[in-house]
């Protein structure tokens, strides 16, 4: 901004202003005020009477008049530099204002020091400045001395980034390697002013448009020193016109514009327009605007109007049949725009215009296809789907044909495949039912055979309860007879030691016969002695002969006796004998059956014990029979589910065939569809109602078995007399086709 | 043997005393033989002898009869009977043949019989086991035949002393 100062030849006016911008001070060389302007009088509030002849240190703050960089600064001003500050200056009334002050030595004729002038800056001022504007300092090598904070929002900045870095961090790099770059910094550096828009990089390559003015400081001798570069952010003003040049251009190069003079002559036509037509410029240029119009048209009071309302300044818009070059139809979207010039009056029409041709052909033909579409279409709705698309159409009907016949074509084979899938689900379903209708037989057997087999545990039951009661018995028995063995075989062998006993008392007897036997033979011989004795004494032993005679005689019986009596010992001996071996043959049969009887009674706890292990067997059978049966209900519930939802989809599948008879194909399809339907219906007269009748008995599980089959008979019956009605109806439907 | 006696005893006492002769009867073998109840000196059972060497083999050995050596001789052995198993059950009758005592073993006594002169029959020739020189005649019963034995003719008395000479 100072840079003013050093163009001496700046012309008066500008001095002028430069005068009634900035505060003015003049002193002599003792520091006298001499001269002082009036933007300086009213910012420190003097009159020019109150300080002429002054000394200038009114004006200054007297703590800085005191001080050693104040005295340093007068030096330097006595000695003729040009010496910058920022200060605070004391007006009237002790008023503090900001200055930043150029104190400029003034030198006369002879170059000798005259006078010290001050330029003052009101540092409120630059304070505004620096509040409105993007401020920046670089050094003259382009290095970053200061930034304000307008400056560094601008571009996305921390002062810290930038300090000490290159100005050409904000340029565009292709900007930055070329000469105008160089040239650039090089007039900064002879010290001149620069001032333009300038595109600038910001943070993260940013984008910013600036209105930006360079000023190199100069020091005293003329040099520069820095340069302080004032910026405005114009980057939405210039995206803005930006846009608005890139609108129109997009106008030209999406529309025919061609301008007319007033009279209808062609001035310019942009390519759009020329193609179009099929004319070149130098081909219409000049010639009047109904070369391009009907001949019938460019006759008619229609056409003269049409000029006279532009002429009028009317603006025109609407869609225009026109005339290309060797008697082209081309039909065009346009609008003539009267320009008016500054009195208001049009000085040229501009015609914006769009080719329809394509688009009214089109239309012509999408009429047509319409027509046909909704025709197809509406068959379609009502079911019918032999009717096709068959007119020859260019462009997007083409594009409709081919969708609508696909569509049709689709929706046939689609609608034939769900006959036939509903056809098929029909005779599963019907399978499905007929399979239920076995399980649910199967099942009740099933529950028949658990039934028996209850049954016959329950005899088991009973059966191996009589055979433990029976075996403790048969074990309490053998106990028993045990018992009595063992008794026998004592009395045994008490009638064995008798025998005994017997034998030895029989030799007793024995003995004592033979003693007797013993005497009766001795007492033979006695008398047999005194028998002979008795005969040698003669006739005086007669008598005692007599005697031995007798006593022979009483031997005689006496031995005979214990003959007989031994022979009956003997006899009795042997048979105690016998008695003895029988008996002890009893014994041994005895123990042979106490023997036996501990066999039997061992094998009977066996028995005992394996209808025990028999009767919890049984019980866990029983268990397991109760658990069978629970199932097998479980099973019979579902499998009336089962044959329900299969009964279901029956209908259901049916109902679908029903619905899918909406449909029309052609004759062919038809009879194979119509066909394939009687084989899915023989599939589906199988008895279905049967199942439930048949899972009715099944849940009875733990009842008598009741004679079912009469019931499944019947229901079978029922079922079968039902299907062959429904099987009719569909015949009848299907003729319909 | 009640029977016989009673017989006997129907035998005219007179008659008897001059005529009749008592015989004691014994068996060997079955048989029946019978001696003179006049040289029987006495009965009794038997016992075990005393075996002399160089003895005939009839010649059962000898016995001490109250202070008297007694040779006593097997009648079946001299029968030809083979030899008697004897027990106490076999009799020894004492007899005096000559100067001398023997005894002679037999199965049993059988009886005493009184038998007049003319129910002794003479011995046959050939019609015993016995030597015709041994018997002095046969008694006939009515069921059954007594041979009478001459004892002192048989057995060789001198041999028999010589032996018992020998054995002193």
């Amino acid at each position: 901004m100072l840079n003013f100062m050093t163009e001496a030849k700046e012309d008066k006016a500008a001095l002028a202003t430069m005068h009634s911008a900035l505060g003015y001070v003049e002193y002599d060389l003792t520091g006298h005020i001499i001269g002082m302007n009036q933007v300086y009088l009213d910012a420190m509030g003097y009159r020019l009477e109150e300080v002429l002849g002054k000394h200038q240190s009114i004006l200054i703050d007297p703590v800085y008049a005191a001080s050693a960089e104040y005295k340093r600064s007068l030096e330097r001003q006595l000695k003729g530099d040009i010496v910058t500050s920022e200060g605070k200056r004391i007006g009237k009334n002790g008023k503090e204002v900001w200055f930043q002050v150029v104190y400029a030595p003034v030198f006369d004729a002879n170059k000798k020091l005259k006078k010290i002038a001050a330029y003052l800056c009101i540092a409120g001022q630059i304070a505004a400045i620096q509040k409105s504007q993007a401020v920046i300092e670089f050094n003259m090598e382009g290095a970053v001395l200061n930034a304000n904070p307008n400056f560094l929002n601008a571009l996305g900045y921390t002062l810290d980034e930038i300090m000490g870095k290159h100005h050409s961090m904000f340029v565009d790099p292709a900007y930055r390697a070329s000469i105008e770059y160089s040239e650039f910094w090089a007039k900064l550096n002879r010290g001149e002013y620069q001032a333009a828009e300038y595109k600038r990089i910001g943070k993260g390559g940013k984008e910013v448009w600036i209105q930006a003015s360079y000023n190199p400081i100069l020091d005293l001798s003329g040099k520069p020193f820095k340069v302080v570069k004032y910026a405005t952010d114009t980057t939405k003003q210039k995206m803005q016109n930006a846009d608005h040049a890139a609108q129109i251009a997009a106008i030209g190069k999406a529309q025919a514009v061609i301008s007319f003079n007033m009279d209808g002559t062609v001035i310019d036509a942009n390519p759009n327009f020329l193609n179009a037509l099929g004319y070149t410029l130098e081909e219409i240029r000049g010639k009047h605007h109904s070369l391009f119009v009907d001949p019938a048209y460019r006759n008619s009071v229609d056409y003269k109007q049409f000029w006279e309302n532009l002429n009028r300044g009317e603006y025109q818009a609407a869609e225009y049949k026109r005339i290309g070059k060797g008697g082209k139809e081309v039909w065009i979207q346009a609008s003539y725009n009267p320009i008016m010039d500054l009195n208001g009056k049009p000085f040229k029409v501009v015609k914006y215009a769009t080719d329809v041709t394509q688009m009214v052909v089109t239309r012509i033909e999408n009429e047509m296809g319409m027509n046909e579409a909704v025709k197809v279409l509406t068959g379609v709705a009502a079911g019918n789907l032999t009717e096709k698309m068959t007119l020859d159409y260019k462009g997007t009907f083409a594009d409709i044909k081919k969708a609508v016949n696909a569509t049709v074509d689709r929706l046939y084979d689609m609608v034939k495949n769900i006959i036939v899938a509903a056809q098929s689900v029909n005779s599963a379903a019907s399978e499905i039912a007929s399979g239920s209708t076995d399980l649910s037989q199967r099942t009740e057997e099933q529950a028949s055979s658990l039934e028996e087999t209850a049954a016959s545990m329950e005899e088991i039951t009973g059966t191996v309860k009589q055979n433990s009661s029976n075996a403790a018995n048969a074990n309490e028995l053998s106990g028993k007879a045990n018992q009595v063995a063992s008794d026998g075989g004592k009395v045994v062998e008490d009638a064995v030691s008798a025998m005994g006993s017997i034998e030895k008392s029989s030799q007793k007897i024995s003995d004592i016969i033979g003693v007797i036997d013993e005497i009766a033979f001795q007492t033979n011989l006695l008398a047999l002695n005194a028998a002979v004795e008795a005969a040698r004494a003669g006739d005086a032993g007669k008598g005692f002969a007599v005697v031995a005679s007798e006593v022979r005689s009483l031997a005689g019986r006496s031995a005979s006796a214990s003959k007989e009596i031994k022979t009956l010992i003997n006899e009795s001996a042997q048979q105690v004998r016998t008695g003895a071996t029988l008996v002890n043959q009893a014994g041994d049969t005895l123990k042979n059956i106490v023997s036996s009887v501990k066999q039997v009674s061992t094998i009977v706890s066996e028995i005992a014990r394996a209808s025990q292990e028999q009767a919890n067997g049984i019980d866990e059978i029983n268990t397991a029979i109760t658990q069978m049966d629970e199932v097998t209900q479980q099973n019979a519930a579902l499998v009336e589910e089962n044959t329900a939802a299969a009964q279901s989809m029956v209908e259901q599948a049916q109902s679908l065939e029903r619905l899918m008879s909406f449909f029309t194909l052609n004759e062919q399809e038809e009879g194979m569809v119509a066909h394939s339907n009687i084989v899915a219906m023989d599939a589906g007269r199988k008895p279905v109602a049967s199942a439930r009748s048949a899972v009715k008995s099944a849940s009875s599980v733990g009842n008598k078995p009741k004679p079912t089959a009469s019931h499944h008979a019947a229901a079978a019956h029922a079922s079968a007399k039902a299907v062959p009605k429904e099987n009719a109806n569909y015949d009848k439907e299907w003729k319909e086709f | 043997m009640a029977d016989n006696f009673d017989k006997t005893r129907a035998i005219d006492k007179a008659e008897a005393e001059q005529k009749a002769r008592q015989f004691l009867t014994f068996t060997v073998d079955h048989e029946e033989y019978g001696v003179d109840i006049m040289t029987v000196r006495e009965i009794k059972g038997w016992t075990e002898t005393t075996r002399l060497p160089n003895a005939p083999e009839f010649m059962r050995g000898v016995m001490n009869l109250r202070g008297l050596i007694i040779p006593i001789f097997d009648m079946r052995t001299r029968l030809h009977l083979g030899m008697t198993e004897a027990t106490a059950k076999h009799v020894v009758i004492i007899l005096a043949v000559g100067e001398r005592n023997i005894g002679i073993l037999v199965d049993a006594v059988s009886d005493i019989l009184d038998v007049s002169a003319d129910q002794i029959k003479p011995a046959p020739t050939v019609d015993t086991q016995v030597d015709a020189g041994f018997i002095s005649g046969l008694i006939s019963l009515e069921s059954r035949m007594v041979v009478l034995l001459a004892v002192e003719h048989l057995f060789d008395m001198q041999h028999i002393e010589k032996a018992i000479a020998e054995a002193a």
